[in-house]
């Protein structure tokens, strides 16, 4: 943990970068590592540099980099800044959770502070930082604070005024602990490596991948892909050099559920990326870890180093972790890719797919840090037992993060096919007027469709579930996911790049009441086009969510004037007091 | 399969092609014309500013990025499409500073040959005036980053015609910007020169050539007395320096 940031003297600095290029690169530096010697390089002096710029493009091995380019890259990235550092630097999670748990509070007072002392502190905004369950939450120079409240706050910037180098503040700031509300098999799982490997081993890949396929698992990052079709162009795609992806950037607002997976069932995971690269004959794995689970590192090298010392990932298969740097849309799969590669996380264009064409062009395999898990699972207890729970299109069990107003937020794990219901009873949510399942990406669902299933089929979800009880409205929530979207855009096409800002300037007035019907039209009208011309699949959910939400405010202001003019039953079934 | 010859609709027309050729191309390569900016026929695909979306059943594709398949049935000429690449016209027109009358590409413009031929008349999205810096560093070229599209058609030139590498793209969202790779930042100081395709190829007026603007009179440019859709997208020699038309 470093901090404070100190400012430092041309030549220290230059000495102190090369020291770090020759711990951590002593091979030396290549392009694809570019965004790992960025990172490296913010974590430890806070900034990036003209110096650490010029030190990294003479350090580079295989090809010149201009500085536009390097600064082009740099720029992309959240986490990364071209300004001097502050002394501490503070990211405050912005997710709506956050938001309905006091942050705007948290964020008066930070910047009044930092407003007086810039040098000693800089305070800025970050999309969902996964504690959602234990906000308002906050990264201090990369490490997680939970559970803010005004007395904490006050913790805080006393440390930053006395300048207490960061191992001496107090440990339990920085404590992350997440309540298990409901286990199911993936989190009751204890895998012997030993004797999954070996049964893999004995009976081949093949015939693993054959009891893959039987047992019908779906990705459970999202998409809800076939995991067996996706392993079997990988496995028949040509050329000897193939990568197996375990895609931990987790950065759907309110998700959660990855960390507790990576602080749980760790071994699990690293297993099912093992069993997957013994299928499809990959040589190198890599996990892409977003970089607020930065404090999850150690952590996960060192479940590595075990794994090697005990030979179950090894000369023919080794692990290693690459960090994000603070952007969403890294964390769909082509632009992981890219930003693996050390460049701008910007999406590719699709076909070709990762299978055949990923990781430095190479066969590749993307799954989800909770697929791998479900691998495991079914590679020790077989696919008749997985199937066991769930439902015949939706096999086993899904993770969801609960956050929001409810009494228990946390982890339940459900089988597919549990209703919306049982989980807000399950998590203690009684006042309960819409859900967003799914995150910004999903969908936005009120009282009358809470009888529905949770699964591929109906309402599928990546694993964020987040509670609105009937002090909330449709225009907050509408406005938060908005400049969510806009902040998280890539900017590469022109309905996204566009569209989102428009969209998050027009919720604000929305927020305001300062909208009209022509407005409402036009915000309709820019949904429309990110559903439809949107490159990735940022920008089409971005236009969905926006398109769900202005559906819900409409049909609660039409309930509003209906009431007004004496039909109660419409007005009541939508319940106004819960929207606008 | 290679080299086989095969064909599919295209607004009711059959297009041949040779597999691997994509929509755009096999339309373009049969006289025919699909709206499009970030396209050039001598460059990699992009397929970021999506003005060639076309509805393949009910999928709405980027003509440039996807790949035509024999007895694909192919719409373009649809109000639905004319609809959707008018808004996608207006956004960009809203989120740059597109004064037209006074541009020097004025009427050799292609966002504005093909607003002409959308029939777009003002934009329904509210203007953002952005405030980008612009770079005059140059002895021949200027640079006004707030009528720039994002398209990289300059950064693909650079890097696949000229054997250069003048531009990139920095920021992100509605930060992006077209950046200089200079060491000062500056166009001044890279090796660009007039005759590069990269400075010549820009399918709005933000890479312009500082000397022989408004040589024609309004009303005799390009897309005065042409549609583009019968022209194609050009940037006559006029306006590209005096030197001849690349590709298109
Ligand atoms: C904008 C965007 C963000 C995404 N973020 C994530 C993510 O954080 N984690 C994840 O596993 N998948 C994410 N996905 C989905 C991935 O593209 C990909 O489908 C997934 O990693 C495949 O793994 P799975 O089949 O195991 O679910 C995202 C997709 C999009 C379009
Ligand atoms: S939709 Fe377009 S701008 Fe938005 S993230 Fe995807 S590629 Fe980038
Ligand atoms: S300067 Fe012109 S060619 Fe270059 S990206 Fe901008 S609009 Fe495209
Ligand atoms: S021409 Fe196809 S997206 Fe621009």
């Amino acid at each position: 943990m470093i901090g404070p940031y100190q400012q430092l003297e041309a030549s220290t600095q230059r000495t102190a970068i090369e020291q770090l290029f020759a711990e951590y690169w002593p091979a030396g530096i290549y392009r694809r590592d570019l965004l790992q010697v960025l990172v490296a390089v913010q974590q430890h002096f806070g900034w990036i540099s003209s110096i650490a710029m010029r030190s990294i493009q003479t350090a580079l091995r295989d090809s010149a980099i201009s500085l536009g380019e390097l600064q082009g890259i740099v720029s992309f990235y959240h986490f990364l800044q071209l300004s001097p550092a502050a002394s501490w630097q503070i990211h405050l999670s912005s997710n709506i959770t956050d938001l309905m748990a006091g942050q705007r509070g948290h964020w008066k007072t930070l910047t009044d502070y930092a407003a007086h002392w810039p040098e000693r502190l800089q305070v800025r905004i970050s999309s969902c930082t996964g504690l959602c369950d234990q906000g308002p939450a906050m990264l201090l120079n990369g490490y997680p604070i939970a559970r803010l409240n005004p007395e904490r706050v006050q913790q805080i910037l006393q440390n930053v005024e006395a300048n207490h180098p960061l191992q001496d503040w107090p440990s339990e700031l920085f404590a992350v602990t997440t309540k298990i509300v409901k286990e199911g098999p993936v989190l009751q799982h204890q895998a012997n490596p030993d004797a999954v490997l070996t049964q893999i081993n004995s009976c081949g890949a093949e015939r693993f991948l054959q009891e893959l396929e039987l047992s019908g698992l779906q990705g459970r990052g999202g998409a809800g892909f076939n995991t067996a079709d996706k392993w079997r162009n990988c496995r028949a795609a040509d050329g000897p050099e193939k990568y197996v992806v375990c895609n931990a950037d987790e950065g759907e607002p309110g998700t959660f559920k990855d960390r507790v997976l990576l602080q749980h069932k760790l071994d699990n995971m690293i297993l099912g990326m093992r069993i997957c690269a013994e299928v499809v004959g990959a040589q190198r794995g890599f996990i892409y870890l977003r970089k607020e689970y930065l404090f999850l590192l150690p952590h996960i090298q060192s479940a590595l180093q075990r794994f090697r010392q005990q030979g179950l990932i090894s000369l023919g298969f080794n692990v290693d972790v690459h960090l994000g740097a603070g952007a969403y849309v890294c964390g769909e799969e082509t632009a992981l890719l890219e930003s693996m590669e050390g460049k701008r996380g910007i999406p590719r264009i699709r076909p070709p797919f990762p299978t055949t064409y990923g990781y430095l062009g190479k066969p590749t395999v993307v799954n989800n840090v909770e697929t791998f898990c479900n691998v495991t699972l079914i590679a020790d207890h077989g696919a008749a037992s997985f199937r066991q729970l769930g439902t015949d299109q939706s096999p086993g069990s899904k993770l969801h993060s609960v956050s929001g107003d409810c009494q228990h937020p946390g982890i339940v794990e459900l089988p597919y096919g549990a209703s919306i219901e049982e989980l807000l009873q399950l998590v203690g949510a009684v006042d309960c007027q819409h859900v967003q399942v799914g995150g910004p990406s999903g969908r936005l669902l009120s009282r009358d469709a809470f009888s529905q299933p949770l699964d591929t089929a109906h309402v599928n979800s990546g694993g964020s579930f987040m509670v609105f009880d009937r002090s909330r409205k449709i225009p907050n929530l509408l406005a938060n996911f908005m400049h969510f979207f806009a902040r998280e855009s890539c900017g590469f096409c022109t309905p996204c790049r566009a569209g989102t800002q428009l969209l998050a300037d027009a919720s604000r007035r929305l927020q305001s009441n300062a909208t009209d019907d022509a407005e409402l039209e036009n915000i309709r009208e820019i949904c429309d086009t990110l559903k439809r011309a949107s490159h990735c699949g940022l920008g089409k959910t971005a236009g969905d969510c926006g398109e769900q939400a202005i559906e819900k405010y409409s049909l609660h202001m039409a309930a509003k004037s209906l009431a007004a003019s004496d039909v109660q039953g419409i007005a009541q079934q939508e319940d106004s007091a819960g929207l606008a | 399969m290679s080299g086989m010859k095969s064909a599919f609709s295209f607004d009711g027309i059959q297009i041949a092609f040779t597999s691997g050729q994509s929509i755009m191309q096999a339309v373009l390569d049969g006289g025919g014309y699909i709206p499009h900016l970030c396209y050039h026929p001598q460059l990699s695909v992009h397929g970021s500013c999506r003005l060639c979306m076309v509805k393949v059943g009910d999928r709405y594709l980027s003509a440039c990025t996807t790949e035509a398949q024999n007895g694909m049935q192919v719409e373009n000429q649809i109000s639905e499409l004319r609809e959707l690449r008018l808004k996608l016209l207006e956004m960009l027109f809203a989120e740059g500073n597109h004064f037209c009358p006074s541009c020097e590409l004025s009427g050799n413009c292609q966002l504005q040959a093909l607003a002409y031929e959308l029939g777009m008349t003002h934009s329904r999205f509210p203007l953002q005036y952005p405030t980008r810096k612009r770079d005059g560093s140059h002895a021949t070229v200027f640079l006004d980053r707030d009528r720039c599209i994002n398209c990289e058609i300059c950064v693909r030139a650079s890097r696949e015609l000229d054997g250069k590498n003048v531009f990139s793209l920095s920021g992100r969202g509605s930060d992006t910007a077209l950046q200089i790779n200079s060491e000062d930042g500056r166009l001044g100081s890279t090796d660009l020169i007039a005759t590069d395709s990269s400075a010549r190829l820009c399918p709005v007026g933000a890479l312009v050539f500082k000397q022989g603007n408004y040589a024609e009179r309004p009303n005799e440019r390009l897309y005065d007395t042409h549609i583009i859709s019968e022209t194609g997208n050009r940037r006559p020699a006029v306006v590209s320096g005096g030197y001849p038309e690349l590709g298109e």
